[in-house]
């Protein structure tokens, strides 16, 4: 599809920074606008669904709420486009997804529109191009940057900061030095929200195997209740076992589940750390920048600075206070410092 | 055939056919077309607010307006064609062997003509307009004279009514036919007026003689009789008239129903349609936006925290993604 054509007589600049996440997709506007949907889309499923949901395409909790009657996809996987079996419909539905949300900034008809999307740190140039091929469609220029780069731009945390931006489907580490970070400064895993789901799903499952659960209902679990601290309120959830409600303590469950995303977590820093300047460590050990939906874990940072402190001798954690929008804050604050010979070009 | 040259029917003042000449003529006329199937066209034409004009200015320049718009229609129409006058100032043209589109031309040719006419009417120049109604034998099923004449004038009416100045073609066949129908069946002529009527009276007067055993003398009786029997026959007619009128109005009731159910249907598709009209219209992006806080491109402030730093790193960002559309343009077009 080609790209999208400009208004005849431009009024003005809309710039975007859009963070496109395996679970939320969040964009902050120059127009004030800050909106954050599910990155779930779905197509009724026959003319039968069309005509009771009267619409052509639906996203968000929407869709999932509606997803029987639906084509249901979440397009991104581990941060990126899925591929493979069924990619061309998933590229369709990142497309449809990064549309919906430009929508939603609402940009005027006369305006030029420039977006940044932040795209995992180590996403391959595929998914790269993938992403910008359906930006493209909805946005006059798009560019492409590192999302743990776009979190640590926004807060004017250039040098000597370690971000670790932990998200659904992975968990990126950036190290900024000054410059602009190579493929030795960036990490990334997929212990991430996904794999805490995954592991509180697997230790329900063992403890009390007759609950019944969807990896919905865990994911609405997690979202209220993760915490990793020794020290934390019961965690007490009701449950269908053949159709009654019951109630469970899942308190170790949850606690164990969001541990799992630590000690991997520590490795890589280990590794980003490690291999920095000696001289640099230890003041990269203290700005160690904490971002992403991950990041709202009660007692993380604590827990990462207990683990770093038995690894690495100390380190200091900090966490960015807007966790659902610190990526787009950042790609936004890229838009608009650059230059405008550069958005024309890639026009 | 000229009737109308040289004032052969001198009667009236304009060289035209009087208003029982140039109906006997129409009719013989209208009786010939609809019997050899030639087409024929009726024009009934009057001067807008012709009244009015008299009121002001007097009868003389009436009849010179008159005169006028009959030099007019002389001039163009053909020399077959009858051109006569009608009770209350009217002029109608009958133009046999024309089509009902040709109605239409030779009444736009006659409003363009009159339109440009001139009267001095007490030292002042005057125009006047024409309002034509027109009507044409071209159609099936039965078409009596008098529909046709009826068709004509009530095309006038709606001329002027709109305003004058134009030509009407009320279309109205069916409806003037099927007046005059139920008028025959409701009020039966009285039998000397009818063709043939002084002979069934002058019968009925001889059987009542005859059965009655009249004589000379007894007129006044018979005439009494005569009236009775008349009066009789009459509410036997009447009866009749009464007797068919309800499955008439049934049949008709009937009519009105299925259309109504039609209505019914067509109202429910309509309300259908404006509902998904709405839908449409709902899903169209109506949001007129929220405006950029920049109407240009910003790019980096030179006062901007480490702002050489950033510079460098617009540039290469710029660069990777350069890199990455020239890849994304090389790469193959998919089939779809």
């Amino acid at each position: 599809m080609s790209a999208l054509q400009p208004p005849s007589k431009p009024q003005g600049v809309l710039y975007l920074g859009i963070d496109l996440g395996t679970s939320r997709t969040s964009v902050s506007a120059s127009n004030g606008v800050r909106e954050t949907i599910a990155s779930y889309v779905g197509y009724p499923k026959d003319v039968v669904a069309r005509k009771l949901l009267h619409k052509d395409v639906l996203f968000g909790d929407e869709a999932l709420e509606k997803r029987l009657s639906l084509d249901f996809y979440r397009p991104l996987g581990h941060g990126v486009i899925k591929s493979g079996e069924g990619g061309d419909r998933n590229l369709k539905a990142a497309a449809d997804l990064i549309g919906e949300i430009i929508r939603r900034a609402r940009p005027r008809a006369d305006e030029l529109v420039y977006a940044v999307i932040g795209a995992p740190a180590q996403a391959q140039i595929h998914s790269k191009k993938a992403i910008l091929d359906a930006a493209r469609q909805h946005v006059h220029s798009a560019m492409i940057c590192s999302e743990p780069f776009s979190v640590a731009y926004g807060l004017d945390m250039l040098d000597d900061t370690l971000v670790i931006d932990i998200g659904a489907g992975t968990t990126d580490f950036c190290r900024m030095r000054g410059t602009m970070p190579e493929d030795a400064d960036q990490v990334t895993n997929t212990f991430a929200g996904d794999h805490v789901d995954e592991e509180l799903a697997r230790a329900i499952r063992a403890k009390y195997p007759d609950a019944q659960f969807t990896t919905r209902m865990i994911k609405q679990i997690k979202e209220k209740h993760s915490g990793v601290a020794d020290q934390m309120l019961p965690v007490v959830v009701q449950l269908p076992v053949k159709g009654k409600p019951t109630s469970f303590d899942i308190t170790n469950e949850i606690r164990m589940a969001c541990r799992s995303i630590v000690p991997p977590m520590v490795d890589a820093l280990t590794e980003l750390i490690g291999n920095f300047d000696p001289e640099f460590q230890e003041r990269l050990k203290n700005r160690v920048l904490l971002g992403g939906g991950g990041s709202m874990i009660k007692g993380l940072d604590v827990e990462l600075e207990r683990q770093m402190q038995e690894r690495l001798g100390g380190g200091k954690v900090l966490r960015v206070e807007e966790p659902i929008y610190g990526g787009a804050n950042g790609a936004l604050k890229i838009a608009h410092d650059m230059p405008a010979e550069f958005w024309e070009q890639l026009r | 055939m000229s009737f109308q040259t040289g004032g052969s029917f001198g009667g009236s003042p304009k060289d035209l056919f009087t208003p029982a000449q140039i109906q006997h003529l129409m009719r013989v006329e209208f009786d010939r077309a609809q019997r050899y199937r030639y087409p024929l066209v009726m024009l009934v034409i009057g001067v807008d607010r012709l009244a009015q004009l008299q009121d002001l200015y007097g009868a003389e320049v009436k009849d010179e307006i008159q005169r006028g718009v009959a030099g007019v229609l002389r001039t163009s129409t053909r020399a077959s064609d009858s051109l006569g006058y009608l009770i209350d100032d009217k002029i109608v043209v009958l133009v046999p062997h024309t089509p009902s589109s040709g109605a239409a031309v030779v009444a736009r040719r006659v409003i363009e003509s009159v339109r440009n006419l001139r009267f001095d009417c007490d030292g002042r120049t005057t125009r006047v307009t024409v309002s034509i109604g027109g009507a044409h034998n071209n159609r099936k099923g039965e078409l009596a004279f008098g529909t046709l004449l009826e068709v004509a004038e009530a095309g006038l009416r709606v001329a002027r009514e709109g305003g004058g100045n134009r030509y009407v073609h009320s279309d109205l066949y069916e409806f003037f036919e099927r007046k005059r129908s139920q008028e025959a069946a409701r009020i039966p002529p009285p039998l000397p007026s009818t063709p043939g009527g002084e002979v069934a009276l002058g019968a009925l007067g001889d059987r009542i003689r005859e059965l009655f055993g009249l004589g000379q003398g007894d007129d006044d009786l018979l005439g009494r009789i005569q009236r009775e029997v008349v009066a009789s026959a009459l509410r036997e007619v009447h009866e009749q008239v009464r007797r068919t009128l309800p499955s008439e109005t049934r049949e008709q009731a009937e009519r009105i129903e299925l259309l109504e159910r039609r209505i019914a249907t067509l109202s429910e598709s309509l309300g259908m349609t404006e509902a998904e009209l709405r839908r449409v219209l709902a899903q169209r992006p109506t949001d007129s936006g929220v405006a950029s806080a920049y109407k240009n491109v910003q790019g980096l402030s030179a006062a901007a925290v480490q702002a050489e730093l950033k510079k460098a790193l617009m540039s290469k960002i710029f660069e990777a993604n350069v890199e990455l559309q020239r890849q994304l343009s090389a790469q193959p077009k998919s089939p779809s």
